[in-house]
């Protein structure tokens, strides 16, 4: 903190580098600015790449894991920027596990990823009959199993795993068995499994099983999946302010974070087809948001 | 008539030749023309359709090869190959070749397989290989690691390949049919044509049929035959000029007919002249020699014909060398013509008189024995010996001798009865010249 001391005199100056000029990471750079225009910050664009001359941010905000991956190289290989934290945002806690190199100290970040605990409630208020849930583990959420298993059997539910460690070859086979098994196909972040490719041939499979497939992208229930649990993007801005609001207030940055706000998807056609009598979005965003603060 | 038939379709040729052999020339380069168009165009067709069938194909296999399914890869393959009658094979090839499926027939070695499409086209058939991709579903995808998103692929990770043969026979039957049919159209519009040329070919070749009867009569011989000329048409000016032809041609003949008829005449005068002349001394007028012969055998076979008696009388004037030496031949021949007058007027109609040569002569008398022969004879003498012939003022007498003969049955030759008599006429001269002498009858 004592670094950042010479730099109250003014604002702090806060860089934000986005992984992308514009779609959704120019939207999500718009957000921000406008949550935080009452913070006592000032925005500088990192399109010069930080140069030399100009006096070092006393913050880097990320968009995206490429801007992320960008940042811990700059930070890696040069010490001055090696004393400036990082708020990582729009990204999952997948991408962040992967990086090369380690975020300088105070550094933090607000994932994309929803707990999964929302995802057992969802499942519960929306397909209350489904008690096998499907689960394809890939590289990227492999991690998350150990926390998935304990929360399935809390809650007295089958967890129907599928490993997949090379997508190429083992994809089909282990979503053809976990579709055997399960009733409901639970999609957990990992685009390695989920990538634009595969996509609609696992959307495929699963609605000739007659396995409703709940994913992680709202994206993926226009395609054809019957439900999404998925971070807005302006909840994410509101959360990313949040944590700006108390670094600038000198707390320094929270801890990281998965996702706070979240929103429900439902493809109603599908859902239809299938035959299951599903609320509608805003209800199950409700009932999981009164379960939530019932806890 | 044949030839006239065979000109008038030589014309009606020329004529369907002048009309059609343009037409034709146009209507081929325009069934070339459209046939290369349209071949391109079918074979456009098919390849489009070809390649929207595996398209179709690769669409529909695109999960059974992402499921690794081989019944149904083996299912849409065979439906693939049912539902086309111009395919000849259909092959899915997922990544692994080993685990193919394919229905028909395909020809190989197949080419190398890429990530583009492609499509070959042989003489036999029609090679389409389609690459089938996974199907790129649009996300806005947050969660994208980098190098992932670094990737931006265009397209998804490639599935397999679908491989369809199809065969050109079908395409080559169609150009074939259009061809005959277009062959077809070329040969109506030439016979209609031929009936077209005809019909105005008619309008020549009549008129000229009657002008070419007209003439081919006029040449037979009919040069009274005219040409209609209300039928004529078109050729009129033929069927006057034809007319005006045969009018000169029958004239000519009339002209040339007449000369030939006077022509004929004058030789049929000059010819009875020169046999006439044959036949006649033109000094005396009596028979030549040869005319007397003849008249003589002719008496000769009435006399034994008809049992008549027949009697000749040789004569020869005495000392007449006596006369052409002393008063030239001029006077000899007037002599000599006198002579033959005064014999003349002794004798009959029927009696023959002929100069045998010289100055001798003979006289046939027909009907007539030998004693009326011998008055006969006698009478002549006379006549001579009493006639005057005026030469060079002076008054010329001279005798002549006769010797005469009867005809006897038995004796059938011209010679020997004269013979007998010019015997008899020697006898006269070697009496004493100036008389009558009668040949001995012949012994019994």
């Amino acid at each position: 903190m004592a670094v950042l001391g010479g730099a109250w005199a003014r604002q702090p100056t806060v860089e934000l580098w986005s992984s992308d000029s514009g779609g959704l990471y120019a939207e999500m750079a718009a957000l921000l600015q406008r949550d935080t225009a009452d913070l006592p910050l000032d925005w500088a664009d990192a399109e010069d790449g930080g140069s030399e001359s100009s006096p070092l941010p006393a913050l880097v905000v990320t968009l995206g894991a490429k801007a992320l991956r960008e940042a811990a190289l700059r930070a890696h290989q040069k010490p001055a920027w090696g004393q400036v934290p990082v708020l990582a945002a729009l990204l999952p806690q997948s991408a962040q596990r992967s990086m090369p190199h380690p975020l300088p100290r105070g550094s933090s970040a607000i994932w994309l990823d929803q707990p999964v605990e929302r995802w057992m409630e969802l499942l519960r208020q929306a397909l209350p009959q489904r008690r096998r849930i499907g689960v394809l583990l890939g590289a990227e959420s492999l991690a998350v199993e150990p926390v998935l298993v304990r929360a399935a059997a809390a809650r007295g539910l089958e967890l129907v795993r599928g490993v997949v460690r090379s997508p190429a070859d083992e994809l089909y086979p282990a979503l053809r068995t976990v579709l055997q098994r399960a009733d409901v196909l639970l999609a957990l972040p990992d685009p390695q499994l989920f990538g634009a490719d595969a996509l609609q041939n696992i959307l495929i499979a699963s609605y000739r099983q007659r396995v409703p497939m709940v994913s992680y992208s709202a994206a993926h229930v226009r395609a054809g999946a019957t439900l999404a649990l998925h971070t807005p993007i302006e909840q994410v801005s509101l959360q990313v302010a949040s944590a700006l609001r108390a670094f600038a207030s000198g707390r320094g940055l929270p801890a990281p974070q998965a996702a706070q706000g979240f929103a429900v998807a439902v493809n109603t056609q599908v859902a239809r087809s299938l035959g299951l009598d599903m609320r509608s979005a805003s209800e199950l965003e409700a009932a999981v948001r009164r379960q939530e603060g019932r806890t | 008539m044949t030839m006239m038939k065979q000109q008038a379709f030589g014309i009606r040729l020329r004529l369907w030749l002048a009309a059609a052999l343009p037409a034709v020339m146009v209507v081929l380069m325009l069934l070339f023309g459209f046939l290369e168009r349209h071949s391109r165009e079918l074979t456009l067709a098919l390849s489009d359709r070809a390649q929207i069938a595996s398209v179709q194909l690769g669409g529909a296999a695109e999960f059974a090869l992402f499921a690794g399914d081989g019944q149904t890869l083996a299912r849409l393959v065979e439906a693939a190959m049912a539902g086309d009658p111009q395919l000849r094979g259909v092959a899915v090839y997922p990544r692994d070749p080993d685990r193919r499926h394919i229905a028909g027939k395909l020809s190989y070695p197949l080419p190398d397989f890429t990530d583009d499409n492609l499509l070959r086209i042989t003489s036999e058939n029609l090679l389409v290989i389609h690459p089938v991709y996974l199907t790129l579903l649009p996300t806005d995808d947050l969660y994208q690691v980098p190098e992932a998103a670094g990737r931006s692929q265009k397209k998804g990770q490639l599935m397999g390949h679908v491989v369809m043969e199809f065969n050109l026979d079908t395409l080559k039957h169609q150009k074939r049919d259009l061809l005959l049919w277009a062959m077809a159209v070329t040969a109506l519009a030439l016979v209609l044509a031929a009936v077209v040329a005809s019909f105005i070919a008619s309008s020549v070749t009549a008129p000229l049929n009657g002008v070419s009867v007209v003439v081919g009569r006029i040449a037979a011989g009919d040069l009274g035959a005219r040409v209609g000329l209300e039928d004529a048409g078109v050729m009129e000016p033929l069927a006057l000029g034809v007319n005006l032809m045969a009018e000169r041609v029958a004239l000519n003949q009339e002209e040339l007919r007449e000369q030939v008829q006077r022509a004929t005449r004058e030789l049929r005068r000059q010819k009875d002249a020169a046999e006439m002349a044959a036949r006649v001394d033109p000094l005396t007028g009596v028979f030549s020699r040869r005319a007397f012969n003849e008249a003589a055998e002719t008496e000769m076979q009435r006399a034994l014909r008809y049992g008549q008696p027949l009697s000749l009388i040789m004569v020869d004037i005495d000392h007449f060398k006596q006369v052409n030496d002393t008063y030239g031949h001029t006077t000899g021949d007037s002599v000599l013509a006198s002579f033959a007058a005064t014999l003349a007027q002794e004798v009959r109609e029927v009696d023959v008189i002929g100069r045998l040569g010289g100055e001798e002569f003979a006289v046939l008398l027909p009907n007539t024995d030998v004693t009326e022969a011998l008055r006969v004879a006698e009478r002549m003498r006379l006549a001579v010996a009493s006639g005057n012939l005026q030469a060079d003022g002076e008054l010329l007498r001279y005798t002549a001798s006769f010797g005469v003969a009867a005809f006897d049955p038995r004796e059938l030759s011209l010679n020997r009865f004269i013979d007998r008599a010019d015997a008899a006429l020697y006898e006269a001269k070697r009496s004493g010249r100036n008389r009558v002498e009668l040949a001995p009858a012949l012994p019994a």
